[in-house]
């Protein structure tokens, strides 16, 4: 073997150390890959957040409409309602999705848990309810089947999937504000009665900010940029600009334990004819 | 004389008493500083072992929560069953097989408690997933005979009893799901050497969870169409 042939072999190595290198790792990106693909992913709450559409079954005033009620509702009495109607439910079961689905929204206030999440999939004619975990008591399993049966299905079956959420999310209110605790008095969404100290403690901080403000140009800087970004991402967001109109609704801190119930329908209609 | 005899004190004042009166290293080393060291150090060195064992702790207690609320899913399940065996024996009364079953698996079921400390014994684990597992096969068995009985499917009691039947099922899922995460992130933050050693350090009180294992049998919760 000649000397001069040794580097050409460790070169020849290398290069076939680093294709091995790269076809074990296109290998693990596809074995990564293979799986997500196969489950059924949410979407993310789009502008008009208590209403989410992925199968193309309502209007765009319908959609809106619904949900400048369900926000309506949210600012009323506290209780977080949100329709999806799914396109596709990718081979799982509609338990599956409304769970998954409502837990990734986090529907309902984090201390109250007061969700509720309504999926409709008019491909697999299934709908659901799913309550969240604080609203099991007021809205019980039988309540969600019962206004499925009576108000929900009906609708569904002439393919009237507006009429039908419009409809649902009524009855789904009116169960929730009837079996809350002392309705009207303790609302669940409005915030507590300050008190004549925490209003004076509020008004000397704030005397306080502009002060500093005034005093430190270092603080200006920081409030400065405190305002531009901090109140970002708490709470309801931006609502849509130009237009949209949405409630800007983006969920909250809600969980569910898988309560609530389902139920199939038989369309008398071909699906995508009219109402 | 008197103006040149003044300011030698204190250009002498340097020299007798130093600016840094005891040296710093000497102060350092006295006894009873010396063991405030030792124990700053000591502490210090414990510090992270503290917070490894505060978060065992936690993540034990909320694997502890889900685990309860799993259990009180299945007791819901479990008192739900006898007005169901009453409600399809008024109206099937020939199905006494499937209903004794159902019957069978209940008791069976409530035989099996487990305590804090079986949670992590794998054989008594199984034999309480076991268990369950026979009253889910045996109340799905109940649910797929009731389609032959029409005035059964057209009883009010009937349906109310199979919708909470139905969600009590699905909740049970959930928990289980739940109870597994939980587990899964504390035999995880227990199996980190940082876990290990604190185990060892506190005499082994911490010990894995044994995980609910699905079998193909109990993905398929009672499912009945209307």
């Amino acid at each position: 073997m000649s000397p001069a042939s040794l580097p050409r072999i460790a070169r020849q190595s290398a290069r076939a150390a680093r294709a091995f290198v790269a076809a074990a790792l296109a290998l693990l990106l596809a074995l990564i890959a293979l799986p997500a693909r196969a489950a059924f992913e949410v979407p993310p709450l789009p502008v008009t957040g208590h209403v989410v559409d992925t199968a193309g079954a309502l209007r765009q005033d319908d959609v809106l409409a619904l949900d400048q009620k369900l926000e309506a509702l949210r600012l009323r009495t506290g209780f977080e309602i949100v329709a999806f109607v799914a396109g596709s439910l990718q081979g799982e079961t509609i338990d599956d999705v409304a769970y998954k689905a409502f837990n990734t929204w986090k529907i309902g206030q984090k201390a109250t848990d007061n969700g509720v999440l309504l999926v409709i999939a008019p491909n697999e004619r299934r709908v659901r309810i799913e309550t969240g975990k604080g609203v099991g008591g007021s809205l019980t399993d039988l309540q969600t089947n019962d206004i499925i049966r009576q108000h929900i299905s009906p609708l569904l079956k002439q393919n009237r999937v507006a009429e039908a959420i419009d409809a649902g999310t009524q009855a789904i209110a009116e169960a929730l504000v009837a079996g809350a605790p002392a309705a009207g008095q303790q609302r669940p969404g409005a915030p507590p009665q300050a008190s004549f100290v925490s209003k004076l403690v509020g008004l000397g901080l704030l005397a306080l900010v502009i002060l500093l403000a005034i005093v430190s140009p270092g603080f200006r800087a920081l409030l400065f940029f405190f305002l531009l970004f901090g109140r970002r991402g708490g709470g309801g967001g931006f609502g849509g600009g130009g237009g949209g109109g949405g409630s800007g609704y983006g969920g909250g801190g809600g969980s569910s334990g898988g309560g609530g119930s389902s139920d199939s329908y038989r369309s008398a209609l071909p699906l995508g004819s009219p109402a | 004389m008197t103006d040149e005899r003044s300011p030698a004190p204190a250009l002498d004042a340097p020299r007798n008493k130093p600016l840094v009166p005891v040296p710093m290293m000497a102060t350092l080393l006295q006894k009873p500083v010396r063991t405030l060291w030792a124990v700053l150090m000591l502490a210090l060195a414990f510090l992270p072992g503290c917070q490894r064992y505060d978060t065992l702790v936690e993540k034990d207690q909320i694997a502890a929560e889900k685990w309860s609320n799993l259990e009180a899913q299945l007791q819901r399940r479990f008192d739900l069953v006898p007005n169901l065996v009453a409600t399809v024996k008024a109206s099937a009364a020939h199905e006494q097989a499937t209903l004794s079953a159902v019957t069978q698996a209940r008791s069976q079921a409530a035989q099996i408690k487990l305590t804090a400390d079986d949670l992590s014994d794998p054989e008594k684990m199984a034999a309480f997933q076991k268990a369950q597992q026979g009253l889910t096969s045996a109340l799905s068995r109940l649910m797929v005979v009731q389609e032959a009985y029409p005035d059964l499917k057209a009883n009010q009691n009937f349906h109310d009893l199979q919708v909470q039947l139905e969600g009590t099922e699905n909740r049970i899922l959930r928990g289980r799901e739940e109870y597994n995460a939980a587990a899964r992130d504390y035999n995880a933050e227990l199996g980190k050497v940082g876990g290990q050693v604190v185990n060892k350090v506190t005499g082994k009180t911490f010990r894995p969870r044994v995980y609910f294992t699905a079998t193909a049998e109990s993905q398929v919760a009672p499912k009945v169409s209307f």
